[in-house]
């Protein structure tokens, strides 16, 4: 749009793609769903890839952003989040009663 | 094509059926789905990548994805 409008209320939320270690600035604004926030995300990188595993992770609270359908004002997510898209499943190495490490 | 020569690929362009994942023609199965055609393998969900059939894809803003991706972004 020419002459946009200043102070409509977005924000830019900063977003690091972990498989991509690569940080993405997103314009988005609180009545926006998480849901709505990941295909912006998601399209904004244009890589082919299976990003169904991925979520977001709000490491400043120790928390994932797993209700898509909330929009980031009902999350609590503002402007000083620094939100990690990343797999939700991740390797893990446990060390059984017998003391053998598997992975 | 209307009784004119045209190569493959403006051949498919004037009859519409370029694949609208890979942009080369189609000869075989083909998808129709969003006034687009596809490759049945280029028909995918875009957001897990996954083939989709006919009849079971949800569109939003003019992309397909499948049910399980559809209820996680958009509930």
């Amino acid at each position: 749009h020419e002459g946009r409008v200043v102070g409509d209320g977005s924000w830019e939320l900063n977003v690091l793609v972990t498989d991509l270690k690569a940080e993405r600035k997103l314009r988005v604004d609180g009545d926006m769903s998480i849901g709505n926030v990941m295909i912006k995300l998601v399209e904004s990188l244009d890589v082919a890839m299976d990003w169904s595993d991925h979520g977001f992770w709000w490491p400043q609270r120790n928390s994932w952003l797993l209700r898509t359908h909330w929009t980031l004002d009902k999350c609590g997510v503002q402007a000083d989040a620094q939100l990690h898209f990343t797999p939700t499943h991740k390797n893990l190495r446990v060390q059984l009663p017998d003391l053998q490490l598997v992975d | 094509h209307d009784g004119q020569p045209y190569c493959e690929i403006h051949y498919h362009a004037k009859r519409g059926s370029l694949c609208s994942g890979c942009q080369k023609p189609i000869t075989g199965r083909c998808i129709t789905a969003m006034s687009k055609k596809f490759h049945p393998e280029h028909f995918v969900c875009a957001f897990c990548l996954k083939q989709l059939n006919k009849g079971t894809f949800k569109e939003q803003n003019d992309k397909p994805y499948c049910h399980p991706c559809f209820v996680k972004l958009f509930g």
